[in-house]
């Protein structure tokens, strides 16, 4: 990709050459990070072109401060949340206080992308979402809370959960993997 | 489970061809129905515009043709009748007219 800063202006323009040039950068990243919240390929599809819509139509009140790409990700994560939201697919009401898993590993080096995104899609969305936000986006509980409308607590236990599932998960393919 | 998290954060997935269409004809049309939009509200204040300057034009015509109907409220001076000088030449004097006219009144053709 040419300069990144003329490209963004050049979109600011709204100069089609350079959207899609922008949009073929980024739109296997982004279509990535939808298909990580969305299960449904459709869905995901749907979430990255309204997620894209909104980056370009929102993009002169980018001012240049901080990463661009930083910016575009939390679109599109907010994009996600918003059509999850709208479906009403979470389930996150279970609070549990004294969770606990034991930190043992689990190797799943081997494992491809796409048995990656397969036990990923195996979580319930509730666990997915808390998962994707806390440990691959970096939020904080008291911003997933606030994001998702729940308790600190319900955050937290959601990760334990969905930790603990995603082990368990990638162990039985590890093993059946092995034998 | 760190590998795991490193895997998933720098997942790519190619999307479909179709989507850059899908996501082009939208930006398109929002495109153009924006500039329908200011062409409308340039029409509109072009509109007014006109009228304005039609209404102005129409209301200076009036004022030029009828002055006795649209007279200004400030005072006008009262004017100056003329007055005519005693002139040697009996051609011109004002006793010669009355006495004419006097006797062609008197005829009856």
């Amino acid at each position: 990709m040419k300069n990144l800063e003329h490209i963004v202006q050049q979109c600011k323009l709204e100069r089609s050459k350079a959207q899609k040039e922008l949009y073929d950068h980024y739109s296997k990243l982004f279509f990535g990070i939808c298909r990580r919240y969305v299960k449904n390929f459709q869905d995901a599809e749907d979430v990255m072109i309204e997620a894209f819509y909104k980056i370009f139509s929102n993009i002169k009140q980018f001012q240049g401060k901080g990463s661009f790409e930083g910016w575009m990700k939390r679109i599109v994560v907010n994009e996600c949340l918003m059509f999850l939201r709208k479906k009403n697919i979470f389930n996150l009401n279970i609070e549990v206080d004294n969770l606990h898993i034991s930190e043992e590993a689990v190797a799943p080096t081997h494992l491809m992308y796409m048995d990656l995104m397969k036990t990923l899609d195996m979580l319930p969305t509730g666990y997915r979402t808390v998962f994707n936000l806390y440990e691959i986006e970096g939020y904080k509980h008291r911003e997933i809370a606030e994001l998702l409308g729940i308790s600190i607590n319900t955050s937290k236990s959601q990760l334990i959960l969905a930790k603990k599932k995603l082990r368990k998960l990638l162990k039985k393919k590890v093993n059946r993997d092995i034998g | 489970m760190e590998d795991f998290k490193q895997k998933l954060k720098h997942y790519e997935e190619e999307p479909p061809n179709i989507n850059w269409d899908r996501l082009h004809s939208r930006l398109s049309s929002r495109k153009t129905s924006r500039k329908m939009r200011q062409f409308r509200n340039m029409s509109i204040a072009a509109m007014f515009f006109a009228l304005l300057a039609f209404g102005f034009t129409i209301q200076h015509l009036i004022q030029n043709r009828n002055p006795k109907v649209y007279t200004s409220a400030s005072v006008q001076p009262p004017l100056q009748m003329e007055t005519l000088k005693e002139v040697s030449d009996e051609l011109y004097s004002i006793n010669r007219v009355i006495d004419l006219k006097k006797n062609y009144s008197k005829l009856n053709f």
